[in-house]
């Protein structure tokens, strides 16, 4: 008889703080299971109650072959339904079948493709357990990617051509309108590259007594759900992800052995994407492929390091979710998340807030490791997210969105906040972090924030009158909605901001020449002074962008610039409302005297005489 | 098959103990409940093909 899953607090709280949670992993695998196996009886019934041909023809036979394997073989097509590919393929189908509105399959296949998976399924459940089996496939592009295991190229007449796959004595094999494949006889069969059979690639990494081994999937039709291309693995490829991952797990097994056990213990497959850009690399979970990281080739050791920690705790969390209701489902306004460029449901904070915690506890590990690069970017990395979590831990707390549950699990982020508010960190990562951290928030200000068109017009009239303005006006903003998020390339100054701790020879290869590292790239006059610390230069450049038109970056450069410089009440004015300054002298631009500065200035006020208290610190 | 708690509406189904038989008889009514109750948890609309992309997102 079947009970429910039941999450105690003390395990959410564990997960929460970090704590050795192996007991509470193997409870999530086994519940992400069972969303599985829920998700494929609804999807027999829906198939069956509204495609009843190909209910009879394919997902019938298909559900029957791997019924009788587990009947002798029940640990083989557990662990199939257990797995992302799976999670994929049902979430995918069955959100198809049963969406009020017409959603377009992930795959891009015809339905009747993405069904007939199943048979492809079972065929791998029969080629595993060596059962003798002949059903109908159906290929794509005149392939047959078999979850977990290879990929079979007959070739086919059409896109969406169906083939046959069978086992029997003459060994498994797989048929179109074009050739026939033969399918190695081994379970486990070597990585191979070209040909008509390719098999998966795995990857296996040790440290410090602790294995870790995944496939690096980039072929499972079900694992392209990132809404980001995925990169081909090649040969020399291979090599460069296994060196890149031993390296990342000497670090993970030997420094960050907790997470290392519980990575481990659930990660089976990295999925390589490819990067939007140069300088931008990706990574991503699925809720839908639990077990299953996406991710670009990173830079280097530590950055797939924290990316696996990121991302895994990202997946433990969408499981948890599956058991507990954190977010009441209620409505709740966008805001803004430190680690998005776009507007987020207050809601959507728990996510964020528990994949940063996971990074921020990698980078406090970290520091004091390595070279002094190396510590200067654990400081700064956990200086930086330390303060923005404990921010949005602050907004989640006064949004009122949270159920029981989510208050505990919100209880337990600020608990662990709290206990890292007494670290000393290096002035140098503070300020390295605090610059990333106010360049993005004002962009996004910019960007998202909509100030209300009667109070510019109101302190626009006073400015002309040469009165005071009136501060309650400042704060008078709206979201706006469905702003996409810029190219890539107009953010290269924040780009070379996290650059400069992170790679710091590489930084100063950008500012030196940067138009050797990305011809079609360029880093301004004044972006160059505020990368190498020449403030008021940098300022003054800044100005001169914004009196020749919008130019959302270069507030930003302004807010960070004047965070340096002073004076301490603009800088407030830039990182608190520059919206309201760039709505203003926008409106003003036809005045002589409204350049970027003295509006910014007029808003703050008078700066506070020698003996009256200031506050200098802006973010 | 019924379930024994069906109407607690707290918890994912437990469905680890049965075969792909025993799945194929579970009552209609049951996989629907429960599958209502999946996509009810996720909350603020994702549903459960949500994709978490924040990593590094600034630059």
């Amino acid at each position: 008889m079947a009970g429910r899953y039941r999450l105690s607090t003390a395990d959410l709280r564990g997960l929460v703080t970090g704590r050795d949670q192996l007991a509470v992993l193997r409870l999530l695998r086994t519940a992400e299971l069972s969303k599985h196996q829920l998700f494929l009886a609804a999807l027999m019934r829906e198939v069956a109650q509204t495609r009843s041909a190909e209910y009879a023809t394919t997902l019938l036979p298909a559900y029957q072959l791997l019924a009788d394997i587990e009947k002798r073989e029940p640990k083989v097509v557990r662990t199939l339904l257990a797995s992302s590919q799976f999670g994929g393929w049902v979430s995918d189908c069955l959100r198809h079948l049963t969406s009020p509105v017409d959603t377009r399959s992930n795959t891009g296949a015809p339905l009747a493709t993405d069904l007939g998976q199943l048979a492809v399924i079972a065929a791998t459940a029969a080629l595993r357990t060596g059962r003798p089996f002949d059903l109908s496939v159906p290929l794509r592009h005149g392939a047959l990617t078999f979850p977990d295991f290879g990929t079979a190229y007959p070739g086919a007449t059409t896109a969406w051509e169906w083939g046959r796959a069978r086992f029997d004595t003459q060994g498994g094999q797989v048929m179109s309108s074009v050739s026939t494949v033969q399918i190695p006889a081994t379970t486990d069969p070597p990585q191979s590259f070209g040909g008509d059979w390719s098999s998966i690639t795995r990857l296996t990494t040790e440290a410090g007594g602790l294995r870790f081994k995944v496939v690096l999937d980039d072929r499972d039709p079900f694992l392209d759900c990132y809404g980001i291309d995925r990169a081909p693995v090649t040969a020399d490829g291979l090599v460069i992800w296994q060196r890149l991952l031993d390296q990342t797990w000497d670090i993970l097994a030997r420094g960050h052995r907790r997470y290392a056990t519980m990575i481990a213990a659930v990660v089976r497959a990295l999925v390589p994407l490819a990067r939007p850009a140069p300088m931008r690399p990706v990574s991503s979970t699925a809720a839908s492929a639990f077990g299953a990281i996406a991710l670009s080739l990173p830079d280097d050791a530590l950055t797939m390091a924290e990316v696996l920690v990121h991302e895994f705790q990202h997946g433990v969390l969408s499981a948890v979710m599956d058991i507990v209701p954190l977010i009441d489902s209620g409505d709740s306004l966008p805001t803004y998340a430190p680690w998005r460029e776009d507007a987020r449901p207050v809601g959507s904070l728990v996510h964020g807030l528990f994949a940063h915690l996971g990074m921020a506890r990698f980078w406090h590990h970290q520091r004091g490791s390595g070279s002094a690069d190396e510590q200067l970017r654990a400081d700064v990395e956990f200086a930086r997210w330390r303060t923005l979590l404990t921010e949005a831990a602050e907004v989640l707390a006064s949004a009122g969105v949270l159920t029981e549950y989510g208050e505990e699990f919100l209880s337990a982020v600020r608990s662990v906040l709290t206990g890292w508010q007494d670290q000393t960190l290096p002035p140098l990562a503070v300020e390295y972090g605090e610059d990333l951290s106010l360049d993005h928030r004002v962009r996004w200000r910019l960007r998202h924030l909509a100030p209300d068109s009667d109070a510019v017009h109101s302190l626009a009239s006073a400015w002309r009158r040469g009165s005071p303005p009136e501060n309650a006006l400042l704060g008078l903003n709206r979201i706006r909605e469905c702003v996409p998020a810029p190219p890539a390339s107009r953010n290269i100054r924040s780009y070379l901001l996290g650059l400069r701790y992170r790679n710091p020879a590489q930084f100063s290869c950008w500012v030196k020449r940067p138009g050797e590292q990305a011809p079609d790239l360029r880093v301004d006059a004044a972006d160059k002074a505020l990368l190498t610390g020449f403030y008021a230069s940098a300022a003054r450049g800044y100005r001169r962008r914004i009196e020749t038109g919008d130019d959302i970056d270069a507030w930003a450069g302004l807010a960070v610039a004047r965070r340096h410089t002073g004076p301490a009440r603009s800088a407030r004015i830039l990182a608190e409302h520059p919206e309201v300054a760039a709505a203003l002298q926008r409106t003003l631009r036809d005045n002589p005297r409204a350049d970027p500065d003295q509006v910014v200035a007029w808003l703050a006020g008078p700066e506070p005489t020698a003996d009256q208290p200031t506050s200098a610190r802006v973010c | 098959m019924q379930m024994p708690d069906q109407d607690q509406e707290v918890g994912l189904v437990d469905l680890t103990g049965l075969s792909l038989d025993d799945l194929a008889a579970l009552d209609d009514s049951v996989v629907a409940n429960a599958i209502r109750l999946l996509q009810e948890r996720r909350g603020n609309g994702a549903d459960y093909m949500e994709t978490f992309h924040d990593f590094n997102a600034a630059p």
